[in-house]
């Protein structure tokens, strides 16, 4: 087994139309470093404009995109202040942070796109989606930070406002 | 999870490759290092080497991680093209007792590619270049991977124990980043499906590979086979839903153990056999069993069965089993009160309707046995007292995780509380890498994980018991370098 390290720089792809956060977020009124998101509305898929790069069309790939299933995140996002417990909208640093948590979890295909090359293979790029993530909470019983690994946005912000006692009903622990 | 089958897979890989010069790697892992410039994988700050981690910086350490629990991978599958992993660091959500840790999986799927089993199938991008011999995606990585850099960052997260970089999963108070990739990579070389459980919905109208071999046994059905409406149903169906892949069920047998169970012998109005949790602190129950009559604990503070405080019937407790009920402490501390008046052993009543007590924690003070039970059998006990005779055991017609001789994958109901599917069952015993809770006591063997692997399509690094390596085509490979 070999392996190396390549040191670059290469362009993240961000998602742009999925947002963090499910609707059912915890109400807990404890300050978090999350910003708690308690309101939210449903994104709109569009099919992407493509336009196919020079080694696409050398190779002779052709771009479908996908209209797909119903995004699963929602695109409009507001949270409750920590500190006077008002609604607003999540300032820029807040929202940053939550789209670097949930737009792994995002489990739609809409807006992905299709590449079809000459030989038969379809390929798709998912472009950062459909990621397994690992949280953690502590939990009050057994006193262990134990990581949990899910696929579900609703958990991470669930587990990240957890108060003690959904996280004791939430353990599953060994 | 266990290191039982396997004790030294990666020692024994690499001294074939010692001793036979001609078997070519296994597979080949590039790090893409995605972070710029002076912080996270890139970060100056010196730092002291850790456990088998040589690294003299912070960047270093961490960039060693991630090729080690890559390489914990590679060494057991094979690949003639290399597996690119983009990497990175981030800034994500974490206060005193919850973060995110990390996040990976498939950068890319792929179907209808040369040499592909099944037609119309999604596959993972590393196991699809594999199979068909090609990078199929150059322009594009085949896993993609970040975690969170507050943890080591921000004294506020999770306390400020940072994280852990050293290899011997000996993490203490941090948390174990090797661990954590390790399970995480799992996923994005092929443990995980491509459906939406909140629509059902497959990924791009095509069944994957992963949902080939996922089955709800009440129904019958296979999940690739199932409409959106009966995926949502079943995602939510445990005990019933079940892996098929034929590698993995032909081996569970002889790997998992029987659960844990509690037999109450006397009197005879609530004899029988009931289901009961494990403790993962103290040891185990003997093979042979704990019999004894129970006690029901008093602390005389409280809720005074909890068994949180100094027990005052420690007299009456003296050489018999205590029962305890859930809540209030740590499951370890009631352990130990009982320990500590001279109980043989320890029944943990749940204070919920349903399940049983999780049985988490560690303390190497406790010496007793103990196990966790449904809140009714404590009830029924509690009614029958003094005079109730119980044995702590085994269920011997039962293997802990499997249903119907198949693996459980989990299951459960809401589906917003699992990982759901994606993971095997949280019941299997011993543990195993890919179930969702990463436990501690996690090592460098991969467990059932390698059994999926050859389900799903991967070609195996196995080795045999003379030290040989050899793909799924034979030993004959290891001499000629490949099948």
């Amino acid at each position: 087994m070999r392996s190396f390290l390549i040191h670059g720089t290469l362009l993240l792809s961000f998602l742009v139309l999925a947002a963090p956060a499910a609707a059912e977020s915890s109400a807990s009124d404890q300050a978090k470093t999350a910003p708690e998101v308690v309101e939210t509305a449903p994104a709109t898929a569009e099919a992407p404009t493509l336009t196919p790069d020079v080694a696409d069309v050398e190779a002779g790939v052709i771009l479908r995109p996908i209209v797909g299933d119903v995004p699963e995140m929602p695109a409009l996002v507001k949270v409750r202040d920590a500190e006077t417990g008002d609604m607003r909208a999540p300032t820029p640093e807040e929202m940053a942070r939550l789209q670097s948590t949930m737009d792994p979890l995002n489990r739609s295909d809409a807006g992905l796109v299709e590449r079809h090359y000459p030989d038969g293979t379809i390929g798709v790029r998912l472009d950062g989606r459909f990621q397994s993530m690992s949280v953690v909470n502590r939990n009050p019983e057994t006193g262990e930070i134990t990581p949990t690994c899910t696929t579900s946005a609703h958990v991470v912000s669930h587990k990240l406002a957890a108060t003690p006692e959904e996280t004791e009903e939430d353990s599953d622990v060994r | 999870m266990s290191a039982k089958r396997r004790p030294l897979p990666l020692l024994l890989a690499l001294s074939a490759l010692v001793l036979l010069p001609a078997v070519a790697p296994a597979a080949t892992v590039v790090i893409l290092n995605n972070d710029p410039a002076g912080t996270g994988l890139n970060d100056p700050t010196p730092a002291t080497p850790v456990a088998g981690n040589m690294g003299m910086t912070l960047g270093e350490q961490r960039v060693n991680v991630l090729e080690r629990a890559a390489e914990i991978w590679a060494d057991q599958i094979i690949s003639d093209v290399p597996i690119v992993i983009r990497a990175q660091t981030a800034d994500q959500a974490c206060d005193a007792t919850s973060a995110v840790l990390a996040s990976a999986g498939a950068a890319v799927v792929f179907q209808n590619f040369a040499n592909a089993p099944l037609a119309n199938t999604w596959y993972h991008g590393a196991l699809a270049n594999a199979i068909a011999g090609k990078d199929l995606d150059p322009a594009e990585p085949d896993i993609t991977t970040q975690f969170n850099i507050n943890l080591d960052a921000d004294p506020n997260c999770l306390g400020g124990d940072g994280w852990y970089y050293g290899f011997d999963f000996n993490q203490g108070d941090q948390t174990d980043l090797l661990a954590v990739m390790l399970h995480e990579y799992g996923h994005g070389l092929g443990f995980a499906n491509f459906i939406n459980e909140a629509s059902g919905a497959l990924f791009n109208g095509s069944p994957d590979i992963y949902s080939t071999f996922t089955r709800d046994l009440e129904t019958g059905e296979d999940w690739n086979d199932m409409t959106n409406a009966e995926r949502v149903a079943s995602a939510i169906n445990d005990p019933d839903v079940v892996w098929t892949g034929p590698r993995v069920t032909s081996v569970i047998d002889g790997f998992l153990t029987n659960p844990n169970n509690l037999v109450i012998n006397t009197p005879a109005a609530i004899a029988g056999n009931f289901a009961a949790q494990g403790a993962s602190f103290g040891p185990a129950v003997p093979q042979m069993g704990i019999t004894g009559n129970v006690v029901l604990a008093t602390d005389g503070v409280g809720e005074t069965n909890d068994g949180c405080e100094a027990l005052t019937n420690g007299a009456a407790i003296n050489g018999n089993i205590a029962l305890i009920d859930r809540g209030n402490c740590n499951f370890t501390v009631k352990v130990i009160n009982a320990q500590a008046v001279g109980a043989t052993s320890v029944l943990i009543a749940n204070n919920v309707a349903t399940g049983l007590p999780p049985m988490g924690g560690s303390d190497p003070a406790v010496t007793i046995p103990s196990i966790g039970i449904a809140q009714a059998v404590g009830t029924s006990i509690k009614g029958e007292l003094p005079g109730v005779n119980v044995t702590l055991g085994y269920d011997p017609t039962q293997l802990a995780g499997a249903n119907s001789g198949f693996l459980r994958v989990h299951a459960p109901n809401p589906v917003a509380l699992g990982s759901s599917i994606s993971h095997w069952t949280i019941d299997a015993t011993p543990s195993l890498l890919m179930e969702p809770s990463i436990t501690p006591d996690l090592t460098d063997d991969v467990d059932l994980t390698l059994e999926h692997f050859d389900d799903i399509g991967w070609t195996l690094v196995e080795i045999f018991s003379d030290g040989f390596e050899s793909g799924d085509c034979g030993s004959w490979s290891v001499f000629f370098g490949g099948c």
